[in-house]
C-alpha cells in the first residue's frame, strides 16, 4: 500500500464518517415521528481497503409490521362495534333505568293490573293511557336512535371509502418511488415511509395484506383477496342509503367489482373499520330494531279489540295502533317507529277514556259494554291476559320466538348489554393487541436516542483519527519534500 | 575504452536519467488523472563491444514500461454514469477520428445529443438491447454503437407475459352450472352469475393504455375450477357481471386431489383488446384448505412514460429507468481486453490503441470469465503513487549528479593530456 493509496484511505473514512453522521442526525430528527424506520448507512471496503457508504439500509421487520396492520384492522372494527352498541345502550338503558321500553312496558302493565281491580276510577284509566303514550314514545325514539346509529355507521362508511380512494392514490405515488429507484436511496426511503404510514391509514378501514413485487412495488388485497392496489388503485365505490329505516339494507362497499360487504358478499372483509360499520348497519342495529318492532307488535297486538258478540267482525287496533290502524299490522317491521296512541282514547285528542273500559275504539260495534255498566272490567282482563299470555315473534330478533311481551322487553335489554360487553372487551382486548404490536415494531425499527448519541460519539473519534492520519501522511510527505529540496 | 568512451557513456547515463525524470514528472503531473496508468522507467545497457577480459565501454538507454494492468483505486462518486473497471478489461470508446480505442477513464457525461463522452471527449460505445439481446463480435471492435442516453420519445410496451398465481379455498361451494361466469351472456341479470374468488391485474394494450383484467375463480366441482378473464372496461357500471363483451379467456382448471397442486393447464393465453396475446403463467395455483390467498400477480409491459434516469448494473447493462418506475434495459457496455495490454499504445486522453505486439482484442460482457465487473458511481484513480515518485526523482537525479561527476573527471583528463603538450 502506497503513500497516495494511505492518503486516499483517510479521505475515504473522512467521507464515509461524514455520511453516517448524516444518517445518525436523520434518525434523531425522526425519533418522534411514528412512522420514521432507523436508517443504517452500510459501509463496505473495496480491494484497496478505501471505504464508502454503499446504501442506506431502513429497519423493516415484516413480521411485525403485518401484525401491527392486522391489529389495527382487528381494533377498528371492535371500537367501531363498540362505539355504536355504547350509543344505543347510552339511550335505551337498562331495565332499571325508567326509559327503557322494558321499563316502560312493566311500569304500563301494572298500572293496567291496578285498574282491572276499579274499572270506574278514571283517573287510573287516564293513568293506563299517559303509560302506553310514554311506552309508544319511547318507543317511536329508541326506533329514531336505532336508524341515526345505523345513518352514523352508513356515512362513516362512506368517509372511509372516499378516504380510502384519496390513500390509494397516494400510494400510487410512494409506490412510482420506490419501482422506479428514485434519484437518490434517501428519496426511496422516505417514499417507504409514506408507503407504510398509508397502508397504517388503509388498515384503520379494512383489513389488508400486503405483498412485495420482484421490482420492488407493493401489491394490496383486502383480507379476503380482493385486489385493492395493483400497479394502479382499483375503484372503491359506495353510496349512503336515506332513509335507513326499519328493513331498509343499505348499499354494500365494492371494491373492484366486488361487493365486501353485506349479506350477498362472497369475499367480505374481516376487519378494518368498515367491516366493523357494516356489521352494526348491517346485522347489530337491525337485531335491535326487530325487537324493538317485536315489542310494538306484541304490545298492539295484546290491546287490541275483537268483536264481543262473537261475530265475524276482523280483530282491530286497540290502546296502541300504528300508522296503518285500526287494522292490525300484518308485519312486524318497522312498527316500533309507527306505535301511536289511540286518538279514540286519548280525551286530548278528542278520544273517550271509557273505550279503555268497555272497547269500542275500532267502533260501536267493538263495545261490550253497551249498558255502560261502572264495574265491567271484562275487556280489561282479556287485554291484562293477552299481556300475560305468550305471544310469538320473529325469529330475526335473535331472541325467544315465544314470550310475554314483559319477557320479550326484558330479554332485549340483556341481549343489547351482552352485545355492548362483548364488543367492548373485545375493543379492549384488540386496542391493547395493536398497542404492544406498535410498540414491538417501535422497538425494532424506531430511532433509540441513545443508540443514535453513542453512534455519533463513536464516529466523532473515527474522524478525529482520520484526520491524524492525514496529519502523518503530510508530514510523511513533508519529510521527502525536504530530502528533495 | 578509450577517454572519449567515458565522456559517451556519461552523457548517455545523463540522457537516460533525464528521461527517467520526464516520465516521472509526467506521472506526478497525472497523479490525479481518472483512468491513467503509471509510466515506469527500465534500463539497459548499450556496450560499445565485446572483447573478453577486455574493458568494455558502453552506456545506458531506457524504455518505459506502461503499467497499463495495474488497477487503481476505486472512489466513489455521485454520478451513476461514472463507471469504473473492478478487475481486468477496457471500456470501447470513440475518438473524434472515429477510430475506437481502449480505456479505463469512465467519467462519462450525457453530451448535447445524449451521447456518454468522457472528459477527454471519447464517446463510449456498445450495444443496443433495443431489439433482442445486441450483436457482439469477439474479436474486433466493429459492431458498436454509440451509447446514447437522450430524452428520447415517450415509450410504451405491450405486455405479452404475465404470472397469476394465488391459492384457492378447496372448501369453497360448488357454483351451479346455470350461475357459472361462462354461462353469463351480455344481458344476463347481475344476480344470476356467482363466482368464488376475484382478482384483477393491469396490463398495457399496444399503445400503452392500461387494461385493467378481471379474473374470476369458481369452483365448478370438487377438484375443479373455472378461470375466466375479462375485461373490466365491459363491466356492468359499479363493476362486476354482466359484461358486455365476452370473456377474454374462459378455462377449465384440474387440480390433484392429493396435493392441492395445478395438474393442467399450466398457463392461459388471453388477447388483450388492442394488444398482443398475454401468456398468463397460472402453474403455481394451488387448491388447498386456506381462504383465498393471492400469492404472484405481474405482468410486462409499460404504460407510456418519459425518461427518468439512468442504472448502470455490474454486468454493464445499461438502464434506462422511466418515471413510472419501468427499467428498461437498453444497452449493453462491453468491455474489452487484449492478450498483453501493457504493450498496448498510449495515446492522449488516457486511451490505449492495441497494437500488433499487444495482440487482438477480446471483446466480452463485464463479468464474465477474464472480465472484471463494472461499477457504477464510481471512478478509478491514477496508479501514481507520489511517495514513490518523489524517491524516484530523488533516485534520478543523484544518477545524474554521479553521470555528471564522471563527465568532468573524463574531461579533467583529457584537459591534463592537453596541457601535456604545452609543457
Amino acid at each position: 500500500m502506497s503513500l497516495t493509496t494511505a492518503f486516499q484511505a483517510a479521505q475515504s473514512s473522512m467521507a464515509v464518517v461524514s455520511a453516517q453522521s448524516n444518517v445518525v442526525s436523520g434518525n434523531i430528527a425522526g425519533v418522534n415521528s411514528p412512522n420514521y424506520a432507523r436508517r443504517t448507512a452500510n459501509v463496505t471496503t473495496d480491494s484497496a481497503g478505501l471505504a464508502t457508504v454503499s446504501s442506506v439500509t431502513r429497519a423493516t421487520d415484516q413480521t411485525l409490521y403485518d401484525t401491527m396492520l392486522s391489529t389495527t384492522s382487528a381494533s377498528s372494527a371492535a371500537s367501531a362495534i363498540s362505539s355504536g352498541l355504547n350509543t344505543l345502550q347510552n339511550t335505551v338503558g337498562d331495565t332499571a333505568s325508567a326509559q327503557s321500553p322494558a321499563a316502560l312496558v312493566g311500569t304500563l302493565i301494572s298500572d293496567l293490573q291496578s285498574y282491572v281491580s276499579s274499572p270506574d276510577d278514571m283517573n287510573q284509566a287516564q293513568g293506563v293511557v299517559t303509560d302506553a303514550q310514554t311506552t309508544a314514545t319511547a318507543l317511536n325514539s329508541a326506533s329514531i336512535l336505532v336508524q341515526t346509529v345505523r345513518q352514523q355507521a352508513d356515512t362513516d362508511m362512506a368517509t372511509a371509502v372516499s378516504n380510502i380512494n384519496a390513500d390509494l392514490v397516494k400510494f400510487q405515488q410512494a409506490n412510482n418511488t420506490i419501482i422506479s429507484g428514485g434519484a437518490t436511496s434517501g428519496a426511496i426511503n422516505d417514499a417507504m415511509d409514506t408507503r407504510d404510514s398509508i397502508l397504517q391509514n388503509l388498515s384503520q378501514y379494512m383489513g389488508i395484506s400486503t405483498l412485495q413485487q420482484s421490482n420492488g412495488g407493493t401489491v394490496i388485497y383486502t383480507d379476503s383477496g380482493v385486489t385493492l392496489f395493483e400497479t394502479t388503485p382499483r375503484t372503491v365505490t359506495f353510496s349512503t342509503t336515506t332513509p335507513l329505516s326499519a328493513g331498509v339494507t343499505g348499499a354494500a362497499v365494492v371494491v373492484d367489482g366486488v361487493p365486501v360487504t353485506g349479506s350477498g358478499s362472497t369475499m367480505p372483509l374481516k376487519s378494518g373499520s368498515i367491516a366493523g360499520l357494516a356489521q352494526l348497519r348491517d346485522t347489530l342495529a337491525p337485531t335491535y330494531q326487530s325487537q324493538l318492532d317485536g315489542i310494538a307488535s306484541g304490545l298492539i297486538s295484546a290491546f287490541s279489540e275483537t268483536d264481543p258478540s262473537g261475530g265475524g267482525l276482523p280483530r282491530q287496533t286497540g290502546l296502541l295502533t300504528w300508522s296503518g290502524g285500526p287494522n292490525m299490522p300484518s308485519t312486524s317491521t318497522g312498527l316500533a317507529a309507527s306505535i301511536k296512541i289511540n286518538p279514540a282514547v286519548d280525551p286530548t285528542q278528542g278520544g273517550s277514556l271509557t273505550t279503555l273500559r268497555d272497547g269500542g275504539m275500532a267502533g260501536a260495534a267493538y263495545n261490550g259494554n253497551s249498558t255502560g255498566a261502572a264495574s265491567y272490567s271484562a275487556h280489561l282482563q282479556s287485554m291484562v291476559t293477552a299481556l300475560n299470555t305468550a305471544q310469538s315473534f320473529s325469529s330475526s330478533s335473535g331472541l325467544s320466538t315465544s314470550a310475554t311481551v314483559q319477557n320479550y322487553a326484558t330479554d332485549s335489554v340483556g341481549w343489547l348489554e351482552a352485545q355492548r360487553q362483548s364488543a367492548s372487551n373485545n375493543s379492549t382486548f384488540q386496542t391493547s393487541m395493536q398497542t404492544s404490536a406498535t410498540q414491538a415494531l417501535s422497538n425494532t425499527t424506531g430511532v433509540n436516542i441513545d443508540t443514535e448519541m453513542t453512534k455519533m460519539l463513536s464516529l466523532e473519534n473515527s474522524y478525529q483519527a482520520s484526520a491524524k492520519l492525514i496529519t502523518a501522511i503530510d508530514s510523511m510527505f513533508n519529510s521527502l519534500m525536504g530530502i528533495t529540496a | 575504452m578509450s577517454l572519449l568512451g567515458v565522456l559517451d557513456s556519461a552523457v548517455s547515463g545523463m540522457t537516460a536519467q533525464s528521461q527517467k525524470l520526464t516520465n516521472v514528472g509526467t506521472n506526478i503531473s497525472n497523479s490525479d488523472t481518472v483512468g491513467y496508468k503509471e509510466a515506469s522507467t527500465q534500463f539497459e545497457t548499450l556496450l560499445g563491444g565485446a572483447d573478453p577480459g577486455g574493458v568494455v565501454g558502453g552506456g545506458a538507454t531506457i524504455k518505459t514500461q506502461n503499467m497499463i494492468t495495474g488497477q487503481g483505486t476505486l472512489q466513489s462518486t455521485s454520478s451513476a454514469t461514472d463507471i469504473a473497471v473492478n478487475g481486468s478489461g477496457f471500456f470501447i470508446v470513440q475518438g473524434s477520428n472515429g477510430a475506437n480505442v481502449l480505456t479505463r477513464s469512465g467519467s462519462f457525461v450525457q453530451n448535447a445529443t445524449g451521447d456518454l463522452v468522457n472528459t477527454a471527449g471519447y464517446t463510449l460505445m456498445g450495444y443496443s438491447l433495443t431489439s433482442g439481446t445486441g450483436t457482439s463480435v469477439a474479436n474486433s471492435l466493429s459492431g458498436l454503437i454509440p451509447i446514447n442516453i437522450g430524452q428520447g420519445p415517450l415509450t410504451a410496451t405491450a405486455t405479452t407475459t404475465a404470472t397469476l398465481s394465488a391459492n384457492l379455498p378447496s372448501a369453497a361451494s360448488i357454483v351451479a352450472t346455470a350461475s357459472l361466469p361462462s354461462s353469463s351472456t351480455t344481458t344476463s341479470a347481475a344476480s344470476a352469475t356467482s363466482y368464488t374468488d376475484k382478482s384483477s391485474i393491469v396490463a398495457y394494450d399496444n399503445l400503452g393504455a392500461p387494461v385493467t383484467l378481471d379474473v374470476y375463480t369458481t369452483k365448478t366441482a370438487a377438484n375443479t375450477w373455472e378461470i375466466d378473464v375479462y375485461n373490466q372496461a365491459d363491466a356492468a357500471s359499479g363493476g362486476g357481471f354482466p359484461y358486455s363483451a365476452a370473456a377474454l379467456n374462459s378455462t377449465t382448471l384440474n387440480f390433484n386431489s392429493t396435493t392441492g397442486a395445478l395438474t393442467s393447464p399450466s398457463s392461459i393465453s388471453v388477447a388483450i383488446p388492442n394488444g398482443q396475446t398475454m401468456t398468463m403463467n397460472i402453474s403455481s395455483m394451488t387448491q388447498l384448505a386456506a381462504a383465498y390467498t393471492p400469492i404472484t400477480a405481474v405482468t410486462n409491459g409499460n404504460a407510456p412514460s418519459t425518461f427518468d434516469h439512468v442504472s448502470i448494473s455490474s454486468d454493464g447493462t445499461l438502464s434506462s429507468v422511466y418515471s413510472n418506475g419501468t427499467t428498461v434495459p437498453s444497452y449493453k457496455i462491453p468491455l474489452a481486453t487484449v492478450s498483453s495490454p501493457d504493450l498496448m499504445t498510449p495515446e492522449s486522453g488516457n486511451v490505449f490503441a492495441p497494437n500488433l505486439a499487444s495482440g487482438t482484442v477480446l471483446v466480452g460482457t463485464a463479468g464474465s470469465a477474464g472480465f472484471g465487473s463494472i461499477d457504477s458511481a464510481t471512478l478509478e484513480s491514477s496508479t501514481v503513487d507520489l511517495a514513490s515518485e518523489l524517491t524516484n526523482m530523488i533516485v534520478a537525479q543523484h544518477a545524474y549528479q554521479s553521470n555528471a561527476k564522471v563527465f568532468q573527471t573524463g574531461t579533467d583528463m583529457l584537459d591534463i593530456l592537453m596541457t601535456l603538450k604545452q609543457q
